[in-house]
C-alpha cells in the first residue's frame, strides 16, 4: 500500500518522501465532510495535527485539499474506556501495552472537509492553481491523506502567482504562505471581526495597505482610534508601527476633524474636514436617534423644521433659537412641544463639534474628499477626539458616505450611459460598524444600502467589529469575505458563520483560534476556508509594500534596514531639503 | 531447558489433527516447553506447544500415592524402578504453518502429520525465520484457553529473541495482536503483559 501511495505520489510530481502521510478515508460525506483514521503505524500523532490545519487527500483520478474541522479519540472497543491500559494493575514493561494500544484498538481520528479538488495528472506549479475547483465529489474509502504541503497551498491559494498579496502562514506551516487576490476581496463587502485584542486592527490595516499597494480600488478609511493613517499602536509589544501615511506618502490623503489632536501627536494632516450644518439631513438625525436618545416623535420633528426652514437651512436656523423660540416654534409647526425641545437641546451639544461649519467647503469637504478618492487617492479621516463620541462618528461616517455613494451611483448611471468612465471600485472602511448596522437602523443608513446592493455601483465595504452579533443579519450574510481572529461569545460566532457554507464545521475552528494573531479566512476572496497567522506587520512588511519609484525620484518610502537614526536623518532631510 | 533441547527430537506423534498434534516424549517429564515451535514430519509441519501433561500410559490403571514413607519426591522413582515404564509424558501442539518447497508458510497444511512422525524442538534461527512473518497468530488465537494464550505470548518472547530488533518486532506482534482482538481488550492486555513479562 504504502509503494502504491509511493508510486501516485511520483506521478503527481511530489516526492513520496517530501509527503507525510497522516492516514486513511474511512468514512464520512460530502455535506458532513469525512473520516480519516490516522495511521497507527507512521507515527502521526493527533497531537501534530491542529484544527484548521490543511491535509491533501489522494484520491484515484484527483487530489482533494482538505481542512481539519475536528478532532477525535475513538477506540474499537468501548471497554477501553473502563479499563485504560496503565489503569490495570502490572503494566507488563514500560508503558509497551500502552504503545501497542494506542493506533489499533484506540486511535485518532480526524474529521475534514474537502473544499477543492484538482486533477491528478497537473503539474505542481502554478499551472495547478488554474484547474483547482470546489470539490463536487468525495474519495473512496481508504484513500491516503498527507499533510499539505508548501506546494499544495501554493496551488490553492496563489491564482494569481506568488506576486499576490501575502496575507500570513496557515496553521502549522509557517513557511508557507496564503495569498489574496485583493482586487476579488474588493469586489464584495468584506467583514473582519474579532473579540478586543486579538489583532483585528493589524490584519485590517494589512489589508488596507495591501489595498493601496496594489492600487486597483480606492478606500476611505473612517480611523476612529486614530490608528491607521499617520501610525498606529502595537500595544503587545509596546512600539509604534507605521500607518498608511508613512507606507504611502504619495498615495493617501489624511484628512482630520480634531486639529488638536493630530497637533498633540505631532502629525500633519493634510486637510481639516470641514461638514457644513448645511448638508445635515433630518435622515442623518434618524439614524442617530438611538445615539442621541431621542423619542421616534422628536426624531420625525427634524423632517418638519426641514420642511419649515426648508432643505439646507433647517439645523442652523433651529439651532440659532433660544428656550422661548422653540415654544412659539412648536405652536407654529403643530408638532409636540416636548419632542422639539428634546431635539433642540441634543442637538445644541453639537455646536462643540469643531468640524462643524456654516457651510462644507474646501478641500477638507465632502466635495474635497470625493475629488481626492476619484484621483484615486487613498483617504483617511482621523476622528481624534470625536472618535469616542458615537454620535460625530457616525453622523460624520454616515454623511460623507452618503455624499460619495450619491456621486458613485451617478458616475457609474454615467457610465452605463456610455457618458463618462466607471467610477473607481472604492472600499469604505469602517469600524464598530454595529452602531450603524444594528437591525433597527440598517435599513436607514447609507451603510446597509452599500451592504445589500453588494458591487453594483463600485462600492463596498470593509467593516470591523468585535460584536458581529449587533449587525444586522441580512447585511452579515451579504458580505463575500469575511476574515474572523478569536471570539469569545457563541452568538458573535454564529453572526459571524451566518449564511457560510459548511458552517458547522467552521465553527470547531473558529471557536479554537488562539486568542492573538488567528484568524479564519472564508468567503468569496479565498476558494477555501483557512486559518492564517496573520504575518508580522514589521520592517520586512513594509519593505514589501515599498512602491518602487523610478530612478531619480525621491525617496519617500522608508528604506529596508535602516536604524532609526537613519530613518530620522533622511525624514528630516525629506522635510527641510539641505540646501 | 529451551537451549539445552533446541534441535533434539523429544517425541513422536500419536493423534493427528489438521489443526492439531498430540505427541508422546520418549523421555518421562523431558516435554519441549509451552510455546515452544515444533518441526513435525517430512515435508516439515510447523506446531507450537499448547500443553503438557504427565499421566499413566495404560489409561485402566490409574495411579496412587507411594510416598508416604518417604522424605522425597526423588525416592518414590529410586524406590518404584517401574515407574519410569508404567508412566509418560504427552504434550500438544497447535498446527501454525508448513514448509513449501524451500519457503515456510504460515497456516494449514494439506494433510496432517503422519502418526509416529518424529518430533524436533527448533532452535533459534528456525524460530525467528518461522516468526518473522505473523500469519500465524490467527490461527493461535482461535484456541482460546488460558494455556493457549500463554503459549502463544511465550512463543512470541522465544520468537523476538533472535530478532534483529527485538522493540520492533514485539511492537509488530502486538498490533497485529492488538487488530485480531479489536473486541477484546483485556485479553489483548493480558497477552501482551505476558509476553514482555
Amino acid at each position: 500500500m504504502m509503494a502504491d501511495d509511493g508510486i501516485a505520489a511520483a506521478r503527481n510530481g511530489h516526492s513520496p518522501h517530501a509527503m507525510r502521510r497522516l492516514g486513511v478515508v474511512v468514512g464520512g460525506s460530502l455535506s458532513r465532510g469525512l473520516d480519516v483514521r490516522l495511521d497507527g503505524t507512521s507515527h502521526a500523532s493527533l497531537e501534530d495535527v491542529a484544527v484548521g490545519s490543511f491535509v491533501t487527500i489522494q484520491g484515484k483520478r484527483q487530489r482533494y485539499f482538505a481542512v481539519v474541522t475536528d478532532l477525535e479519540l475513538r477506540a474499537v472497543d468501548d471497554s477501553i474506556r473502563h479499563f485504560p491500559p496503565d489503569g490495570v494493575s502490572g503494566d507488563g514493561g514500560d508503558g509497551f501495552v500502552a504503545e501497542v494500544m494506542g493506533g489499533t484498538l484506540a486511535y485518532g481520528q480526524l474529521s475534514v472537509m474537502p473544499s477543492m479538488t484538482a486533477p491528478l495528472d497537473t503539474g505542481t506549479d502554478g499551472r495547478a492553481a488554474a484547474l483547482t475547483e470546489q470539490a463536487k465529489t468525495i474519495p473512496e474509502h481508504f484513500a491516503p491523506v498527507y499533510a499539505a504541503s508548501q506546494t499544495d497551498i501554493d496551488a490553492v491559494f496563489s491564482a494569481r502567482g506568488s506576486d499576490a498579496f501575502a496575507l500570513g502562514s496557515p496553521q502549522g506551516m509557517e513557511g508557507a504562505s496564503i495569498r489574496l487576490d485583493l482586487g476579488t476581496l474588493a469586489t464584495r463587502s468584506v467583514g473582519v471581526f474579532g473579540a478586543s485584542g486579538t489583532g483585528k486592527t493589524f490584519l485590517a490595516r494589512m489589508l488596507l495597505a495591501g489595498l493601496v499597494k496594489e492600487g486597483q480600488a480606492v478606500s476611505l478609511v473612517f480611523d476612529m482610534e486614530s490608528e491607521y493613517g499617520w501610525q498606529g499602536q502595537d500595544n503587545d509589544r509596546h512600539r509604534q508601527v507605521k500607518g498608511l501615511k508613512q507606507l504611502f506618502p504619495s498615495r493617501v490623503v489624511t484628512f482630520t476633524l480634531d486639529e488638536e489632536s493630530s497637533r498633540r501627536r505631532g502629525v500633519t494632516p493634510d486637510g481639516v474636514v470641514r461638514i457644513g450644518y448645511d448638508e445635515i439631513e433630518p435622515a442623518d438625525i434618524e439614524v442617530l436617534r438611538d445615539l442621541l436618545n431621542l423619542s421616534e416623535v422628536a426624531a420625525a420633528t427634524a423632517w418638519n423644521l426641514e420642511r419649515h426652514y426648508g432643505g439646507g437651512a433647517w439645523l442652523q436656523a433651529f439651532l440659532a433659537l433660544t428656550g422661548a423660540e422653540v415654544g412659539d416654534l412648536a405652536n407654529e409647526m403643530g408638532v409636540n412641544l416636548a419632542a422639539l425641545q428634546t431635539l433642540h437641546r441634543r442637538l445644541s451639544a453639537w455646536g462643540r463639534f469643531g468640524f462643524l461649519a456654516d457651510t462644507g467647503a474646501g478641500s477638507g469637504s465632502a466635495g474635497g474628499i470625493i475629488e481626492h478618492l476619484q484621483r484615486g487617492n487613498h483617504v483617511v479621516l482621523e476622528f481624534g477626539k470625536y472618535g469616542r463620541n458615537n454620535a460625530a462618528y457616525v453622523l460624520v461616517s454616515n454623511l460623507l458616505t452618503r455624499r460619495i455613494h450619491d456621486r458613485w451611483v451617478r458616475d457609474k448611471e454615467s457610465a452605463d450611459g456610455g457618458q463618462g468612465d466607471e467610477p473607481r471600485p472604492l472600499v469604505i472602511f469602517i469600524e464598530e460598524a454595529h452602531k450603524f448596522l444594528t437591525p433597527e437602523i440598517a435599513s436607514q443608513t447609507i451603510f446597509g444600502a452599500i451592504a445589500r446592493e453588494l458591487r453594483k455601483y463600485n462600492v463596498t465595504l470593509m467593516i470591523v467589529d468585535q460584536r458581529p452579533s449587533g449587525i444586522d443579519s441580512e447585511v452579515m450574510s451579504q458580505l463575500g469575505t469575511r476574515l474572523s481572529c478569536a471570539l469569545n461569545d457563541d452568538r458573535d460566532m454564529n453572526a459571524v458563520l451566518m449564511g457560510a457554507r459548511d458552517a458547522g464545521q467552521l465553527r470547531g475552528v473558529l471557536a479554537r483560534l488562539d486568542s492573538k494573531q488567528q484568524a479564519l479566512v472564508f468567503g468569496h476572496a479565498v476558494p477555501m476556508p483557512v486559518v492564517v497567522r496573520p504575518r508580522d506587520y514589521d520592517e520586512s512588511f513594509y519593505a514589501e509594500m515599498a512602491i518602487q519609484h523610478p530612478v531619480g525620484s525621491p525617496a519617500t518610502v522608508g528604506a529596508v534596514g535602516e536604524t532609526d537614526a537613519e530613518r530620522m536623518q533622511r525624514e528630516i532631510d525629506e522635510l527641510f531639503p539641505p540646501e | 531447558m529451551m537451549d539445552t533441547m533446541a534441535g533434539q527430537r523429544v517425541g513422536e506423534v500419536m493423534v493427528s489433527h489438521t489443526e492439531r498434534i498430540e505427541a508422546q516424549c520418549y523421555e518421562l517429564l523431558s516435554a519441549p516447553p509451552l510455546g515452544s515451535l515444533l518441526r513435525v514430519g517430512s515435508p516439515p509441519v510447523y506446531a507450537v506447544v499448547r500443553e503438557v501433561w504427565n499421566e499413566p500410559l495404560d489409561p485402566t490403571r490409574p495411579l496412587a500415592p507411594r510416598g508416604l514413607s518417604l522424605e522425597t519426591e526423588e525416592e518414590i522413582y529410586v524406590t518404584n524402578p517401574q515407574l519410569g515404564a508404567m508412566l509418560t509424558t504427552r504434550f500438544a501442539a497447535t498446527i501454525v504453518g508448513y514448509r513449501d518447497g524451500t519457503l515456510m508458510r504460515p497456516g494449514l497444511p494439506e494433510t496432517p502429520p503422519n502418526l509416529h512422525a518424529f518430533v524436533f524442538v527448533c532452535d533459534g534461527d528456525e524460530t525467528s525465520e518461522f516468526s518473522r512473518e505473523l500469519g500465524w497468530l490467527r490461527i493461535l488465537l482461535a484456541d482460546r484457553s488460558p494455556a493457549a494464550d500463554s503459549a502463544l505470548a511465550r512463543f512470541l518472547r522465544q520468537s523476538c529473541a533472535g530478532a534483529v530488533d527485538r522493540r520492533e518486532f514485539l511492537t509488530r506482534a502486538g498490533r497485529t495482536l492488538a487488530a485480531e482482538l479489536a473486541g477484546e481488550p483485556l485479553r489483548l492486555q493480558s497477552v501482551l503483559r505476558e509476553m514482555v513479562r
